[in-house]
């Protein structure tokens, strides 16, 4: 009697803990894809010589975290994950993320003044209209390759 | 006469002295106004600044070309106050640069092709002590940021740098400060009507 009375006391609290795993992952869905997907691709235009960034969301759908480790673009010279990020004194300064861990059912988003993949010494101009191509490598998906279309701005 | 000498007639004229010396000099947080910088457009063309830009209200941004995310993104965000306008008779919208090495009165104009920037905006470059004193008097940081930090000859670097945009008025005093990237453009909007 008195167990179950402890049960039922219990009982709310352990739902409670399980209800708050499941709501962990920063997307509402669970992480049961299988796969990293990559959303709202885009880079910017950039001439000849100089630097484009490339912008999108990763989601991880797969139940084990993932990691980016290398990007490469045969139109780059190249091709790195850099972070923009503002200094106490408000000094907007940039480094380079060797590494980007990417938890089970975690969206990240890569966007200006933010995370992007940095694309130096193009060999090329890119106009909005042009598209360009990337490579990713994930430590488990493995390879992912993309075609980014060029664009301003949104 | 005797108004004039006694006690207070004189407390009262040096606080209507102070009030009026404070309406004037408070509204500028810089005031270059009297000041000359020899500068280059994108076409290689002189400008004198800011007397070249007296009689319209001036936004000015600071950026470098071989930035690949935070200065488009100011770029951008200039570009959406001028879109967001409804009338933009008698605004300019002004870039300097802080790489006036690299940043040549070409390069500035590929990237204003590049953004489809029309001919509102102005983008600025000069020699370097010029563009190193004018940056100073508009209290923007601009350091390099070698990509390699053993080799400070190479032009291979990137810029730490201030994210600021300012809003000048007709008589070129420097009148708001906002973050450059940041900034929702109906704020600074409501400030440029503020200043018509």
């Amino acid at each position: 009697m008195i167990l179950s009375i402890r049960g039922c006391t219990f009982f709310p609290f352990f739902l409670l803990l399980f209800w708050g795993c499941s709501s962990e992952p920063s997307d509402d869905r669970k992480p049961d894809s299988g796969d990293i997907e990559l959303t709202d691709v885009w880079a910017r235009p950039g001439s000849q010589g100089s630097a484009s960034s490339v912008y999108f969301q990763i989601y991880n759908g797969r139940e084990m975290t993932d990691t980016l480790r290398e990007v490469s673009s045969g139109e780059a010279g190249m091709a790195e994950l850099h972070e923009s990020f503002e200094d106490e004194e408000g000094i907007s300064e940039m480094r380079r993320v060797e590494n980007l861990v990417i938890n089970p059912g975690e969206r990240v988003h890569l966007q200006p003044a933010g995370l992007h993949i940095m694309l130096m010494e193009l060999t090329r101009d890119l106009t909005p209209g042009d598209s360009v191509e990337i490579t990713l490598e994930f430590v488990l998906q493995g390879e992912k390759s993309l075609t980014v279309p060029v664009q301003m701005q949104p | 006469m005797k108004f004039f000498t006694t006690p207070f007639s004189r407390l009262l004229i040096l606080a209507l002295f102070l009030a009026t010396a404070a309406c004037t000099d408070s509204d500028a947080l810089i005031d270059i106004s009297s000041e000359s910088y020899a500068l280059l457009d994108t076409d290689s063309t002189s400008v004198d600044f800011p007397s070249d830009y007296k009689g319209n209200i001036s936004l000015i941004s600071f950026m470098f070309t071989n930035c690949p995310d935070v200065c488009p993104t100011i770029t951008a965000n200039m570009g959406n106050i001028q879109r967001e306008l409804e009338d933009t008779s008698s605004i300019r919208f002004i870039e300097i640069t802080f790489d006036p090495e690299r940043d040549t009165p070409s390069v500035l104009k590929d990237y204003k092709e590049t953004y489809r920037l029309n001919d509102q905006f102005s983008l600025l470059t000069s020699d370097p002590k010029t563009m190193r004193d004018l940056l100073t008097r508009l209290e923007i940081f601009a350091e390099k940021d070698y990509v390699d930090t053993i080799d400070q000859d190479s032009s291979d670097y990137f810029m730490r740098h201030s994210n600021t945009l300012y809003l000048m008025d007709e008589q070129g005093r420097i009148r708001a400060e906002y973050p450059a990237h940041v900034v929702p453009p109906g704020n600074v909007i409501e400030d440029i009507e503020y200043l018509r």
